[in-house]
Formats: C-alpha cells, structure tokens, sequence
C-alpha cells in the first residue's frame, strides 16, 4: 500500500521546468533510492514533495489526502519530514535547540523523542549545548537526520544523506538509514549518488533530465543496462 | 572624563536598545527599515501625548518622572506596535507577497518614515519639547561617579530589557522559531515554522524596544520630530558594526558607539575649551560613528559577530 503518489508532475523554478511529468510511488515502511546524474532534478523533487517548490501540474498524495497546493509547515504537519543536502542545520543554534526546532510542531515529549533520537545518533548526546556550527561534517548531518526524525515522520525525505562524509561514515550512516526504516517503521526516500546506498533500498528509481527513466527492485535495478549506461558508465 | 563615560553609557544603552530592535527586524525581514527610527519618535511623542491627557500624578523620589510616565511608556509601546504591525499589514507585507527584492522593501520604508515624520510634525509641531521642565543635579555615586537619578534608572531599565529580550529570544518556542528563520528560513518553514507568525513577533519585539528606547531618550535629551531620523545614524552604524542580525552584536556595537561618540567628541571639546577655541563638536558625534564603521568593515567585513549568509 502506497504512503506517497506522485502522479504526472511538472515543476521548475520560475519560467524554467525541471521536472517533466514526474511519477512514483512509495509504500509504507519501504526505503526507495532515487538516483541520476547532477542536475537531473533530484533535489528539485525532495523540494517539491515539501512544499518549498509549487508543482505546475500533477497529483501529489500523502496518506490519502491530496498536497498540491500546501505550505511546507502544514507538509510537515502530515508527517513527512525534509532533510536537504546543503543548509541543513540551524547552525547559530546549538545541538539541542536545533533538535528542539525538529519538534516544533510536536509541541509535547520533546526530551523523550530528543532521547530516542539520541539512541540513534548518540554522538549527539554529548553535544547538546554546542553550537551547529561548530560540528564536523559527519556529526552535522546527523544532527540535520536526526532533526528530521524528531516529529517521528512517517516518511523521511533524505537528499543525499551521504555526500561529503568519509568512506567510514557514510557506511555509518546507510546503517542508521537502514536502523530508521526497519525499527521505526518510517518510510525513507533517499535521494544518492552512491551505490551502497542503492543497495540497503527496496526499489530504485532513475531519473535523468527532469524524467523517470526507470523503477525497479534493487536487485534489478542495479544490474539493469539503461541505469549502467546512463549513471555507472555502462 | 568619567562624566563623560557615565553620560556615553547612558546613550549607548538607549542605542543598544533600539539596535536590538533594528538587527532582529534587518535580519528576520531581511530588509533595512529605514522607518524605525520614526517609530522611536512616535514612541517618544505617544509618550508625551498620553502625559499631556493624564492628570498630575507625582514623581518618584529622586526622579523626574511618576506613575505617570510609567503609564504613558506602556502605552507609548502599545501605540508603536499597533502603528509597526498596521503599517506591515497595509504595506509590508504585501510587498512581500509579491517578492520585491530587500532594495525595494528598504526604500519603501523611507516612504513610510516619511509618513510617520510628517504626521507628528503635524500634530506637535516642529519645536523641541520635553516631558518635565524640571532640572536633574548629579548625585554623587561611590567610586566618584555622578550620576542623574533618572540616568540610573535608565540604565537598569535598559538592562532589564536587553535580558528579557535574550530570555526571549534563548528560552521561548517564539523566540527559537524568530532565531531560526533568522538562521535558515527555508528550514525553519519546513519544520513547521510559521514565518509569518514570526514576522509578527519580530515588529512587536522591535516595537517594544523602539517605543521604550523613545523613551528614554526624550527623558534623557529632549522630544523632536527629527529625533529618530537623527537616532538612525547610530543606530545603523551599530548593527553594521555588531554583524547584522546578531544580538550581542547589536549590543557591543550599541555601547562602543555611544561611549565612543560621548567621549572623543566631549574630550575635543574639552581639549578645544581650554584653548580657547570656539566650536561645537558635538555635532561630529555621527562621524565618530562613520570612522568606527569603516574600520570595523575594513577589518570584518561582516561586522564583529556577523556571519555571511547563503
């Protein structure tokens, strides 16, 4: 049963359309990859799943109600939670205050979910009262994961989760993925460039110039001849 | 010298308030409202008119003011708040509906302060004005200071409020969400943030310190209808100096310039006084302030605590 569906949309910035009559679906407690070369509309389409970008055209629908049209606050309201690739973190506020912003919305338990937040992440813990800014690489994108996970989404839109971080803790973090979907029962959409992070998926999606070029299961999907030529170089 | 010192923390601390006010409204709005300190003036005058409706009511002890001023600040702050959000409802805001860059939304707000300095040369007229004809001596202070006993509690007042408004901005939900839109609007909005709700609060919370930073100036100095205009030039060269958006930006920038104007030009002054040379210096102050800023921004150019954004 599907938690998200995406039908025939077309978005862009001002004049200009990236995407060109996108669709997919993503079922419940499932990790789906999505991957395509740079500018191919990736990032645009985590941004218009939140709200931050009006489709032109299209159906979008979360948990049986239609999205089109909503505001990234009342996106955000229905349970699904953005984490972007860059500016992902408020970093002139510290550790705990941006864990805090996470649960803006939850408005109660906010130190139980920072804690089961912390069971995941916990190099966390002993960084509450740091500033964002002043954390590693590695530890910001924690942060920014674990910020997203704080209103206990039901799916999590994670926009190259991984890029940037060394060998070892990219590794690190597509175990955390994996840790999130399968114990908290989220649905994860990852948006990546890696190929490890395809493989810990349940599907994948290609997309290339503003349109979805190919969907399948992982196993599939990787040793598929359009998405070798077109992404791994054949 | 001392006097002199006393006297720029007296109006480094009014700076400091209204640069609060200025820095979280440049930074949130992301516009430099250029109105503001036409709101500090409306501050200073609703002050005086709700005085001139209020029966005599006494001073404090030592004071030149009452329960009366007490009364006429409160409302002075209501009035300002409802001017500022009036004016965002019927202005600002629209033009951020329909995305003009921060040049326009800036140069829309000298239209504004335009209006707001017409409406009380209007109603007041163009003459200096003051809330009390009384005279204040210096007391004697320990450690050899002289102090007005108006000017003291100027001074804890202002503290006060750059406390309170730190606790605010620290420790409430309202006031995390104003820091994070000031931080990353983008994801303060896909967090659940309401940024108009911000922006909301962000002109209460600036009001307030532009009605009561009036104020204190109209204690401390005298009323005209050119006095926020006149305040702007300091008031810019603080947040400039502090890095636009931050607090304890606003704050260091807000007393370095106001010590810094007090005493270089009352020490030429004095130095020009006991060489017989007639000149008002005084009306240098604003220089002062322009040499710091370029040397700050030579140095830093975001300012001292400022960040580059994007």
């Amino acid at each position: 049963m599907s938690i998200l569906t995406i039908d025939s949309v077309t978005a862009g910035y001002g004049a200009q359309d990236v995407l060109f009559e996108v669709s997919f679906h993503i079922d419940y407690g499932e990790i789906v990859a999505l991957i395509g070369p740079n500018g191919a509309g990736k990032s645009t389409l985590l941004k218009v799943l939140a709200g931050i970008i009006r489709p032109r055209s299209g159906t979008i629908v979360f948990k049986g109600t239609s999205l089109v049209g909503s505001s990234p606050q009342s996106i955000t309201g229905t349970g699904m939670s953005w984490v972007p690739q860059e500016e992902n973190i408020f970093s002139s506020m510290t550790v705990q205050e941006n864990l805090e912003m996470g649960a803006y919305l939850l408005g109660r338990d906010v130190k139980e979910r920072i804690d089961e937040v912390c069971a995941i992440f916990p190099q966390l813990r002993d960084r509450m009262g740091q500033l964002a800014g002043s954390l590693s690489g590695g530890q910001r994108q924690m942060l920014a994961v674990a910020r997203g996970l704080m209103i206990h989404p039901d799916l999590l839109l994670l926009d190259e989760p991984t890029a940037g971080l060394a060998p070892n803790l990219v590794q690190m973090m597509l175990e955390k993925i994996k840790q999130i979907a399968v114990n908290m029962g989220n649905s994860v959409f990852l948006v990546t460039q890696t190929l490890d992070a395809v493989r810990l998926s349940d599907r994948g999606y290609l997309i290339s110039a503003g349109r979805i070029k190919y969907e399948d299961k992982t196993d599939s999907f990787l040793v598929n001849s359009e998405v070798r030529d077109l992404y791994f170089g054949g | 010298m001392a006097d002199l010192l006393i006297s720029g923390i007296i109006y480094g601390s009014i700076i400091t308030l209204g640069a609060i006010g200025l820095t979280l409204m440049s930074d949130i709005l992301n516009f430099f409202n250029f109105a503001y300190g036409d709101f500090f003036t409306l501050g200073a005058f609703s002050a005086l008119a709700v005085l001139g409706f209020l029966p005599d009511m006494g001073t404090f002890a030592g004071l030149s003011f009452g329960w009366g001023m007490v009364i006429a600040a409160v409302t002075s702050i209501c009035v300002t708040v409802s001017v500022m959000l009036f004016f965002d409802f019927i202005f600002f805001k629209r033009l951020r509906n329909i995305g003009v860059t921060s040049l326009f939304m800036s140069l829309a707000s000298l239209g504004v302060s335009f209006i707001i300095r017409a409406a009380v040369n209007i109603i007041w007229g163009p003459k200096v004005r003051y809330y009390t004809p009384a005279i204040q001596i210096s007391r004697d202070l320990p450690l050899g200071i002289r102090m007005k006993p108006d000017e003291l509690v100027i001074l804890i007042c202002a503290l006060i409020l750059v406390v309170a408004v730190f606790y605010f901005l620290k420790k409430t939900k309202t006031g995390k969400a104003m820091r994070a839109v000031s931080d990353n609007k983008v994801l303060a909005q896909a967090t659940g943030v309401e940024t108009d709700r911000v922006i909301m609060w962000t002109w209460i919370v600036s009001g307030v310190l532009a009605a009561v930073a009036g104020v204190f100036y109209g204690i401390q100095v005298q009323l005209s209808p050119t006095m926020g205009w006149n305040f702007l030039i300091p008031l810019f060269v603080a947040v400039i100096m502090g890095g636009v958006g931050s607090f304890w930006g606003a704050l260091i920038g807000g007393m370095t310039i106001g010590i810094s104007e007090e005493l270089i030009t009352g020490l030429i002054q004095n130095t020009f006084n006991a060489v017989d040379i007639q000149a008002n210096i005084s009306v240098y102050k604003p220089a002062v302030a322009f040499v710091f800023v370029i040397v700050i921004l030579l140095i830093k150019p975001y300012g001292l605590l400022g960040k580059r954004k994007g």
